[in-house]
């Protein structure tokens, strides 16, 4: 018995593997945040180097392009292109610093503790749409925290780390966003669509809203092992364009949103009021 | 210690795929997937039970760079791991179409099996769009690359 055991310990072992994956699929649980920490904390160091090294990469290349050095051989041509990397580099930083100041600048009126923090990562697959930020629990990131850019809805913290955390974007598959028409009493929910857009969802019959209307977060707190939000009221989540009909005796309506949304680098994190 | 080493090798692949992904937008469209080419060059040189955790192994990597549930990516990399450990490697190192239509093939059983697992354990979202991008477009881009990695690596691997 043991030797027949011993002889099929891989096939035992794979089947073993199996069984794990569909127990680990199956069942609620932390574990899926329990196994990223160790890794995402290892990894986001990298993820940051590789982010930075691009960033200034990108910019090098510029301005070689730009000044045509790599055609010049003399040591002075070197040196001037070297500075106008040096100085690109810069400019990059201070661009970043002015997102920063005019987000903070916009959102002064809504009197809230804000985080700056830059995404560092994008999500491997096509399946889901994540980002990694550059910011974690060390400076007070929670689960469940809103991430904007301006007055503009980015996303939600869906994992934190000690340096890193994970934001489940506005059009990840998953996202559900509680939402209400900015100065109305119309509340709903908006979900993504197979094509990547945004429906506001669960509205009462007739509503009365027009294509235009901003749609912004409305306030909600739920905590919770697997849904876990801290919602600011007031930040927009999309433009309604029309009503997409009814659905289960709701009427839902679909929202536009800017496409600049998907390729920022500068966001901030709503840590309280 | 191999597999310990090809685990790393697809951590840093699916590394790579996240920091390419925020450094050039473009590559959220036409993504290559690095970490199924690594799992094929890997996967071509195991026996099923091998290339079937060699898979798995793939698929937590990207489990735990990603978004989304743990386990996912391991059944769909894992599936590839079993079918390409149990082929015959011989019939595929011969001409490039024969490599460029291995990694497509991969592409599209992995993408399967992860959209059937989506649909039996995720939300009610149902990954159509997800999908067919991925059996379009990814698999395309990964053939494309893949197939010239896995060239490079069979002459390394001669020499």
């Amino acid at each position: 018995m043991t030797s027949v055991l011993f002889r099929r310990r891989r096939l035992i072992l794979v089947l073993l593997v199996f069984v794990a994956i569909f127990v680990l699929l199956s069942v609620k649980s932390p574990i899926s945040r329990w196994a990223r920490k160790p890794v995402m904390t290892v990894v986001t160091p990298l993820l940051r180097g590789v982010e930075a090294v691009g960033r200034w990469a990108g910019r090098v290349g510029e301005a070689i392009a730009g000044c045509g050095a790599t055609r010049e051989r003399d040591r002075l041509e070197r040196q001037v292109s070297e500075l106008q990397a040096e100085l690109a580099a810069l400019e990059a930083e201070l661009e970043s610093a002015r997102a920063t100041a005019a987000q903070l600048d916009e959102l002064r009126e809504f009197n809230l503790t804000l985080l700056p923090a830059r995404i560092v990562g994008r999500d491997p697959t096509s399946w889901y749409n994540t980002a990694v930020l550059n910011v974690g629990s060390g400076r007070g990131v929670r689960r469940g925290m809103q991430v904007v850019r301006g007055r503009w809805y980015v996303g939600r913290v869906e994992e934190v780390g000690p340096g890193w955390s994970r934001v489940m974007l506005a059009l990840d598959p998953r996202s559900v966003i509680p939402a209400t028409v900015a100065g109305q009493d119309i509340r709903g929910l908006v979900e993504t669509t197979r094509k990547r857009t945004l429906l506001f969802k669960y509205l009462a019959d007739e509503p009365e809203v027009r294509p235009g209307d901003r749609i912004v977060t409305a306030r909600a707190t739920t905590t919770g092992n697997v849904a876990e939000m801290y919602f600011v009221e007031g930040f927009e989540v999309g433009t309604l364009t029309a009503l997409a009909g009814e659905e289960s005796g709701w009427q839902t309506a679909v929202l536009e949103r800017p496409a600049m949304l998907d390729r920022l680098s500068e966001v901030l994190v709503v840590i309280s009021e | 210690m191999k597999t310990l080493q090809a685990f790393i090798v697809f951590l840093l692949c699916a590394l790579a795929q996240s920091a390419l992904a925020r450094l050039v937008p473009p590559c959220r469209t036409v993504r290559v997937d690095f970490v199924l080419i690594a799992l094929v060059g890997y996967a071509l040189h195991a026996d099923e039970e091998r290339g079937f955790l060699l898979g798995v192994l793939a698929g937590l990597a990207t489990d735990l760079i990603g978004g989304g549930r743990l386990g996912v990516g391991a059944l769909g990399y894992g599936a590839v791991g079993f079918i390409l450990g149990g082929l015959q490697p011989s019939l595929f190192r011969g001409t490039v179409v024969a490599r460029a239509l291995l990694v497509i093939v991969s592409a599209a059983i992995c993408s399967g099996v992860i959209y059937y697992v989506l649909r039996l354990y995720g939300p009610t979202h149902n990954y159509l769009v997800e999908l067919g991008r991925t059996l379009l477009v990814t698999a395309a881009a990964t053939a494309v690359v893949g197939t010239l990695v896995l060239i490079a690596l069979e002459q390394r691997r001669h020499a």
